[in-house]
């Protein structure tokens, strides 16, 4: 919500290629969207990233005319499809689930978009040729669904999707059906298919790793609401509220809660702390009693307990991951994880932990970011 | 030892089948074959197939088979117009919902046949109540004549049998997945090429299954037929019941019933060579 500003200028001046705009869904009462912005441009691959039941899979079936919304406007290549019943809208959808026709061949399959379009019947073949062709499932034609691998029908449904040259290509968890090695190939195949097609891609997901390595920018959501949405460096770097930081990121942004003392000391816990002079730098003006620090493994690292500035800690636990470790320390009572590189020594006992990196800083009730610039 | 204490168990209701249902139907075909004697209670149990040449060449017993038969065709079309919608619509609501309108759609028949047609001989009549309602809403002048009509008879089998055709329907239904739907309307299909293209073709075991039901019920039905009919419509239920009941010609009656149960069984066994081989070809049954 702190990019509302930004975002609604930004449509103003320049028309997004989709624009959602106060998008407002309830079942029942329970308000599963909240008012919803968002803005995609045009070749652009966004990522909805959220928790379950965050209303991403709602908006992304608002967008495919599969729901009504209750209230909020839809754009599409400066039309307004709000009103356009699913199947006048040029949208592709892939289920998580595939939803392949079991009754139908894999060509018959591809081809029911273009059926429906009353193509000519050499055209269509010709379509569904280069649609199986471009997911690498040419041989595969005369098959049933039923016969096919999850992987493969994930990419039959991908080229059913295609072969009707959508305007907009919407999917809907695609990987969460496959194995974990599968899904690490499908990902780069995914992101080729984008660069290949230049379609515009929005993918609903509740992986954050599936987000930050496959799309152009991600529009994290949490209770019916896009809380931030932007590229994946500025929400790994630049988490616009504590939610944020936490859910993305491996391992996620520890928060640590420091207090201001009256004497202008700062705690952690029951320990007293004197920040880095970088670090005072950065609360110095945030007039709050007690912030929450959003801290990931890069901005911390290890030191001996009597280091100028380092705060107190006990060493928990180590995991070993190969080429690095990650080390969980119990800091005032708050856990904080630090990535070290195989060859470090750990000392054990006490230690210390430096903040060798300026973290963003947490408003502690609403979770909000506060003292960034401007 | 687990098959002999198999059998064991299966034994009670094996001696009920077969005490109450098979050598009673063991004898039924028997008599078949035989005459009843001219004036007499007694039976001629000489075997002959004279019975079966007069159902075979007797023009009003093959007018009634077939005027059965197309009786059974129409409640089953009927039955389907209406059951498949009925059943979508209740396949698409929450669980609970399902099960409530589940039990309402059997309730009528768990309340019996009888009680079922004559609540219809009052909505029906001359004097009932539709058309009371008509004539109110002025649409008519005149009684239109449903009882002792194919038109009454035909609304009294889709009445009774209208469950079988929803539950089987609603069974399939509900197993198909709602996203087949989105897909389908996704990559733009209308609603109509969505139900002729997904919905139709993906609910045939449950449009098989509910259609011979019906198909069975309403062409052996006797119950609907006699009271609404009001003797003036024949079907093989109420020309069995006259020959049994009022000739009194029993072999004669059980010959109409075997040959029923002929061309019945017939049809089950070529209904099952075709789902056999349409799932061969496209595994429908296999996926669904």
């Amino acid at each position: 919500m702190t990019d509302h500003g930004d975002n609604q200028q930004g449509r103003n001046l320049t028309s997004a290629y989709l624009s959602i705009s106060g998008m407002a869904k309830a079942y029942r009462g329970t308000p599963a969207l909240k008012s919803v912005d968002l803005d995609v441009n045009e070749g652009e691959f966004v990522a909805l990233l959220g928790p379950s039941g965050c209303g991403k899979s709602t908006l992304l079936r608002l967008v495919a005319g599969l729901l009504e919304p209750d209230e909020g406007t839809i754009t599409l290549a400066d039309q307004r499809i709000g009103h356009l019943p699913a199947y006048k809208r040029d949208i592709g959808l892939v289920f998580q689930n595939y939803a392949l026709f079991p009754h139908m061949t894999v060509a018959r399959n591809v081809r029911f978009g273009l059926d429906m379009r009353n193509m000519p019947r050499a055209e269509a073949e010709t379509r569904v040729a280069d649609a199986l062709a471009l997911v690498k499932l040419e041989h595969l034609a005369a098959r049933m669904p039923s016969e096919l691998s999850g992987g493969q029908q994930q990419r039959v449904a991908l080229a059913r999707a295609i072969a009707i040259r959508p305007r907009l290509l919407l999917l809907d968890e695609p990987l969460s059906n496959l194995d974990a090695v599968l899904r690490a190939s499908v990902r780069t195949e995914l992101r080729e298919l984008h660069a290949r097609t230049g379609l515009t891609i929005v993918m609903v997901t509740h992986d954050q790793v599936e987000a930050m390595t496959m799309a152009d920018r991600i529009a994290v959501m949490s209770d019916g609401e896009v809380l931030q949405h932007d590229t994946p460096q500025q929400i790994y770097e630049q988490p616009a509220s504590d939610f944020v930081a936490k859910f993305v990121g491996t391992p996620p942004a520890a928060m640590l809660q420091v207090d201001r003392k009256i004497d202008g000391r700062f705690a952690v816990g029951d320990t007293i702390w004197s920040p880095s002079p970088e670090l005072e730098a950065v609360l110095a003006p945030i007039q709050r009693v007690a912030v929450a620090l959003g801290l990931r493994p890069d901005h911390l690292a290890l030191t001996s307990a009597d280091a100028p500035h380092a705060l107190p800690a006990t060493i928990r636990t180590v995991e070993y991951l190969g080429a690095e470790r990650l080390v969980h320390v119990e800091a005032g009572g708050q856990m904080l994880v630090i990535r070290l590189s195989a060859d470090e020594p750990v000392v054990t006992g006490a230690v210390g932990v430096a903040i060798v990196k300026s973290p963003p800083v947490f408003d502690l009730t609403t979770g909000l970011r506060l003292g960034r610039a401007g | 030892m687990a098959r002999k204490s198999t059998f064991l168990l299966l034994t009670p209701g094996l001696f009920v089948t077969g005490a109450v249902f098979l050598s009673p139907f063991a004898f039924l075909a028997l008599t078949s074959f035989w005459t009843q004697r001219p004036n007499s209670l007694l039976v001629d149990p000489a075997f002959t197939l004279v019975n079966y040449v007069r159902i075979a060449t007797d023009m009003f017993f093959l007018r009634v088979l077939f005027h059965t038969i197309y009786l059974g065709v129409i409640t089953v079309l009927v039955c389907l117009v209406l059951g498949l919608p009925i059943a979508r619509w209740i396949a698409r609501r929450a669980v609970v919902s399902r099960g409530i309108l589940v039990v309402l759609i059997v309730t009528p028949m768990v309340s019996g046949a009888v009680v079922q047609t004559l609540g219809l001989v009052n909505l029906l009549s001359l004097l009932g109540v539709i058309n009371g309602l008509l004539k109110q809403l002025g649409l008519i002048d005149r009684s239109i004549r449903f009882l002792g009509d194919e038109l009454g008879v035909l609304i009294g089998l889709v009445q009774a049998f209208l469950p079988l055709m929803v539950l089987p329907l609603l069974n399939t239904m509900s197993k198909l997945p709602e996203d087949l739907e989105s897909a389908a309307r996704s990559l733009g299909a209308p609603a109509w090429r969505l139900w002729m293209l997904v919905i139709l073709p993906l609910s045939m075991p449950g449009i098989i299954a509910g259609s011979v039901l019906v198909f069975f019920a309403s062409v052996t039905s006797f119950v609907t037929p006699q009271i609404l009919g009001q003797g003036r419509i024949q079907t093989f239920g109420t020309v069995m019941y006259q020959q049994s009941a009022l000739v009194n010609d029993w072999p004669f009656a059980s010959a109409l019933a075997v040959t029923m149960m002929v061309l019945l069984g017939g049809l089950v066994l070529a209904l099952r060579a075709i789902r056999q081989r349409l799932a061969r070809r496209s595994n429908v049954a296999g996926a669904v």
